[in-house]
């Protein structure tokens, strides 16, 4: 639906003669919060894909108008941020009606954060580095809900596997920095061996429903006996692939710049007005890791 | 339901002299309520239901159904449980216009938990078998706005004869024993608006022409009754007359009623409520005949309007202004006359009549001068009812003369202020909706509308549109079909205007209006529901808004059949319940073609409503076959996540404190 910009276009269509950031073999994007600008679409539903693209695309333009030319030259880790200010040109310039909670002041205590952590690969240490990530991006000491997702709903996965995962999900709650987490797409037996398995049970299943709303019979029966939620989702089996991260990059800037990277945890985060249901905050963390021959 | 204080009432003439009495002391109650109240502030969101159900009699052997008149002895009863345990009753139950409604709601309001989506329904059946457990053999519980045959000679059980010479109404078609007998308040209202009038309140509902109905259709009114020749001069030909309250509120409504955080929320969500009243009138229609005849509306609201009436012919422009203070444009019972949010004024383009005392009383004071027309208009109304033991009140502790205005204004919207000594916050109420003959449709309906709120809330949307604009959709949506042919106005992009400060943000933002271009246009509820190229839907936004909260399962499936429910009914995939309505009537074997709907088709018709409600039978011209996960049990999954995070949470915070 988006009109470009006369400065998205030229932006795209300018050669970009050196690569941006020939170095990195990390990087992150964090959109901030994006509901202020929600975007009515007038097409049929955006997927979370579509979403997630088309924000990376803005801040990569957004890269190539403001950043200076050599920022990123020498750095092995990229980090593109829509920085805060520009999140809160919300202010009521020009709104024709001005919200009454647009103008209150929230107390940590009135919100309630959720995270969903699309892992695109099963090594701890990126699942704890997201984590961390979060934390320090985000600005908050501790989030109410953090929910993982495994690469193809987990269809493949086994218990040993999962549980170094788990694991780390259970240090984060141990230190009260995670309040409840929770699993995505899990089916017994898995369910129930990681249930048992566990220390820090999980708090929810989120499963996607579909269109005919039938969820099977031993799972509902399951979930009821040993009180774990069945939320719900309709996310894609994978959020973000390696060529559609990989093309974004390409759109805007050298070949080189968009070499190899793989995108190995997407995270979508939201922040509830607790007691009322009104969604104050949205955003999507996108970490990617690449490997270069280069020395 | 309104204000049911106890006690006796006053004689019209006695009544009369109150009026400016009232008034004052109204509006001294409303300023201490302000100054007291206005900032308190709610930190839950509530909301709640409120459904009128019919009670109706079937004579299976003579093929009659009749409205029956019980509601003064089951209700004693319903209101037992919370007589004995107030805290924790699971419904509420309150008398109404006749004799033959009961009001229930539930006994507790919802909140902000996804899963109270999944209670709604099941409460509202829980209330129907309630009252059905207190009826006889062959009487049943019903739920639609209006019953066919009301007004028809020996409409109820027990049956009466009309006494236009005596009757409070002095209607031809309503007697007075079909009003609720137990409290003074509804025969003493229906007396004094037809004393202030001066005359019987009237309206002419055009009548359906069908292949054999006689051209020109003119009733001969002489056989029920004489009265004095009032009914023959007020009747028009091809149209159906009615002459009585009781065939106005003794129709039956879904209300939904919100408690915002501040006043300032409650007049926000009053206005973006506001354009959506239409949408919901039309979408609910439910209201196709009226005495027996198949007419040219679907829907409650204009009789109603007309019903309540009480304006002189002064007032109502019929003769020149000389003991009357103002010509006023519309009846007390009507859609909203203003927005009353100070960002919403540009869009208040009709003349709104107001009491200038009362408007510089109000502004003297410190409220803003929104605020104060809305009350300044509402009270140019004259007191209808005013009960001896409760004249002299005392203003700082009780808000009985406030009130005594606020409730006889019936409007599309309610803006209430918190009672006094008590922790209710600010609230609106939703009015316009018809009731449906099922419970899935009324809580899909709920659902709806509490969806919606808590989307533009999160998206900061505004969907405001001139107020005169808002009056034409009311006036399109009651028409027959109005769904499937008319068109509504409606505004064009939802988002407000956000000023764009970076390239970054600028992609997203969307397009401005030009200057002079208009904010809003012409569309088919379809595309108001459903999206189109050109607009994004309502649905749309609500599916985004879902997406975003974490909502188990059973509920998500049942929100999903109500969402589906709307979609399809407003694309015409399903029929509203006045069209299906029609086409039983229209395709019953006994229907002659003359727009009459006899005791016979009536009979079948109700008896056929009362089986798709209960289960028994489908109605796939109007409901999809699956049937939702309503439940009255939060699962305890639920419930222990959230007491759980709550100690967590407030744990947390004591210790960043």
């Amino acid at each position: 639906m988006a009109t470009e910009s006369q400065n998205d276009a030229q932006s795209k269509s300018q050669p970009v003669l050196e690569p941006y950031f020939p170095k990195a073999t990390e990087m992150l994007f964090y959109t901030g919060n994006i509901t202020p600008f929600f975007k009515l679409l007038t097409k049929t539903s955006s997927s979370v894909t579509e979403q997630i693209m088309e924000y990376m695309s803005m801040m990569l333009e957004k890269m190539k108008t403001k950043a200076k030319a050599d920022q990123f030259k020498e750095n092995n880790y990229v980090k593109l941020i829509c920085p805060p200010e520009d999140n809160q040109s919300n202010a009521a310039n020009g709104t024709t009606t001005t919200p009454p909670n647009e103008t209150e002041e929230l107390d940590r205590s009135d919100l309630k954060f959720s995270v969903k952590i699309f892992l695109r690969t099963l090594e701890p240490e990126i699942l704890s580095h997201t984590i961390n990530t979060i934390f320090s991006e985000l600005k908050e000491n501790y989030l109410e809900s953090v929910m993982i997702a495994l690469p193809n709903y987990g269809s493949l996965l086994t218990l040993k596997e999962f549980m170094p995962l788990w694991n780390v999900v259970e240090d984060f709650v141990n230190k009260q920095k995670i309040l409840s987490a929770g699993v995505c797409d899990l089916m017994l037996p898995l369910l129930s061996d990681i249930y048992d398995t566990a220390q820090v049970k999980p708090f929810a299943d989120q499963i996607n429903l579909g269109l005919c709303c039938s969820i099977p019979e031993e799972l509902s029966k399951y979930v009821k006996e040993h009180n774990i939620q069945l939320l719900t989702h309709s996310d894609p089996i994978d959020v973000l692939n390696d060529s559609d991260f990989q093309q974004i990059i390409r759109e805007y800037c050298h070949e080189y710049d968009a070499l190899n990277w793989k995108p190995c945890s997407i995270v979508r985060y939201s922040s509830v007005i607790a007691n009322r249901g009104i969604i104050k905050s949205k955003g999507f963390l996108v970490y990617a890791k690449r490997e270069l021959n280069m020395p | 339901m309104g204000l049911l204080t106890q006690g006796h009432p006053l004689d019209w003439e006695e009544t009369k002299k109150y009026a400016q009495y009232i008034r004052e002391h109204g509006i001294e109650q409303f300023l201490h309520i302000y100054k007291k109240l206005k900032d308190r502030r709610n930190d839950c969101l509530k909301w709640g239901d409120e459904v009128e159900f019919l009670m109706v009699r079937f004579d299976h052997e003579n093929k009659r159904a009749q409205l029956v008149l019980r509601a003064h002895e089951i209700l004693p009863k319903l209101m037992e449980p919370e007589h004995e345990n107030p805290d924790n009753c699971t419904t509420l139950w309150r008398p109404e216009y006749a004799d033959y409604m009961i009001e229930g709601t539930p006994g507790k309001p919802y909140g902000h938990l996804p899963v109270h989506f999944n209670m709604v329904e099941a409460n509202m059946r829980l209330r129907r078998q309630q009252g059905q457990e207190l009826l006889g053999k062959d009487e049943y519980v019903l739920s639609t706005s209006n019953f066919p045959r009301n007004g028809c000679p020996n409409f109820t059980w027990p049956q009466y004869k009309p006494t236009p010479g005596t009757s409070s109404s002095a209607s031809l078609f309503f007697p007075d024993e079909v009003i609720f007998p137990d409290h003074p308040r509804f025969k003493t209202l229906t007396r004094n608006i037809r004393m202030r009038r001066k005359s019987k309140v009237a309206l002419n509902v055009p009548i359906f022409i069908d292949e054999k109905t006689p051209r020109p259709f003119i009733e001969d009114l002489s056989i029920y009754g004489d009265d004095g020749g009032a009914s023959s001069s007020a009747a028009v030909e091809d149209h159906i007359y009615l002459d009585a309250m009781g065939l106005g509120m003794g129709c039956c409504c879904l209300q939904v009623t919100f408690q915002a955080q501040s006043i300032d929320e409650a007049r926000f969500l009053y206005d973006q409520l506001t354009p959506l009243t239409p949408i919901i009138l039309a979408l609910s229609a439910t209201s196709p005949i009226w005495r027996g005849y198949l007419t040219e509306i679907d829907c409650r609201w204009n009789v109603l309007c007309a019903m309540v009436d009480d304006r002189t012919a002064e007032e109502r422009g019929f003769e020149p202004l000389k003991n009357e203070r103002f010509r006023i444009p519309k009846s007390r019972y009507s859609s909203v006359d203003c927005y009353i949010s100070p960002d919403s004024a540009i869009y208040n383009d009709e003349e709104v009549v107001q009491d200038a005392d009362v408007f510089h009383k109000l502004t003297e004071n410190g409220i803003d001068p929104i605020l104060a027309q809305h009350i300044a208009h509402l009270f140019i109304r004259d007191t209808l009812t005013v009960f001896e033991e409760k004249i002299y009140l005392d203003d700082t502790q009780d808000t009985d003369h406030f009130e005594n205005i606020n409730s006889t204004n019936w409007q599309s919207m309610r803006f209430k202020p918190p009672p006094v000594n008590s922790d209710i916050g600010w609230r609106v109420e939703f009015r316009p909706s018809e009731l449906q003959m099922t419970d899935f449709e009324n809580a899909a309906l709920v659902t709806f509308i509490v969806l919606l709120t808590r989307a533009i809330m999160t998206y900061n949307l505004n969907l405001l549109i001139p107020i005169s604009n808002v009056d034409e959709n009311m006036q399109s949506a009651q028409r027959r079909d109005a769904l499937q042919t008319q068109k509504f106005h409606f505004r064009k992009c939802l988002s407000t205007k956000q000023t764009p400060e970076t390239p970054c943000m600028a992609s997203v933002q969307q397009p401005y209006t030009q200057e002079n271009e208009c904010e809003h246009r012409l569309m088919t509820i379809n595309e108001i529901i459903n999206g189109s190229n050109g607009f994004v839907g309502l649905l749309k936004i609500i599916q985004d808004y879902l997406s975003n909260i974490e909502i188990d399962a059973d509920t998500r499936c049942t929100i999903n059949q109500y969402l589906s429910l709307i979609s399809k009914r407003a694309s015409g995939k399903l029929m509203t319940n006045a069209t299906w309505m029609r086409h039983f009537v229209m395709h019953h074997p006994a229907y002659q073609h003359d727009s009459v709907v006899s005791e016979e088709v009536a009979y079948d018709l109700l008896w056929k409503m009362t089986k798709i409600s209960s289960g028994e039978e489908q109605c796939p011209l109007v409901l999809p076959r699956m049937s939702s996960k309503t439940t009255l049990d939060i699962s305890a999954a639920v419930e222990t996540e959230n007491n759980q995070l709550e100690v967590k949470r407030s744990l947390m915070n004591h210790q960043n404190n």
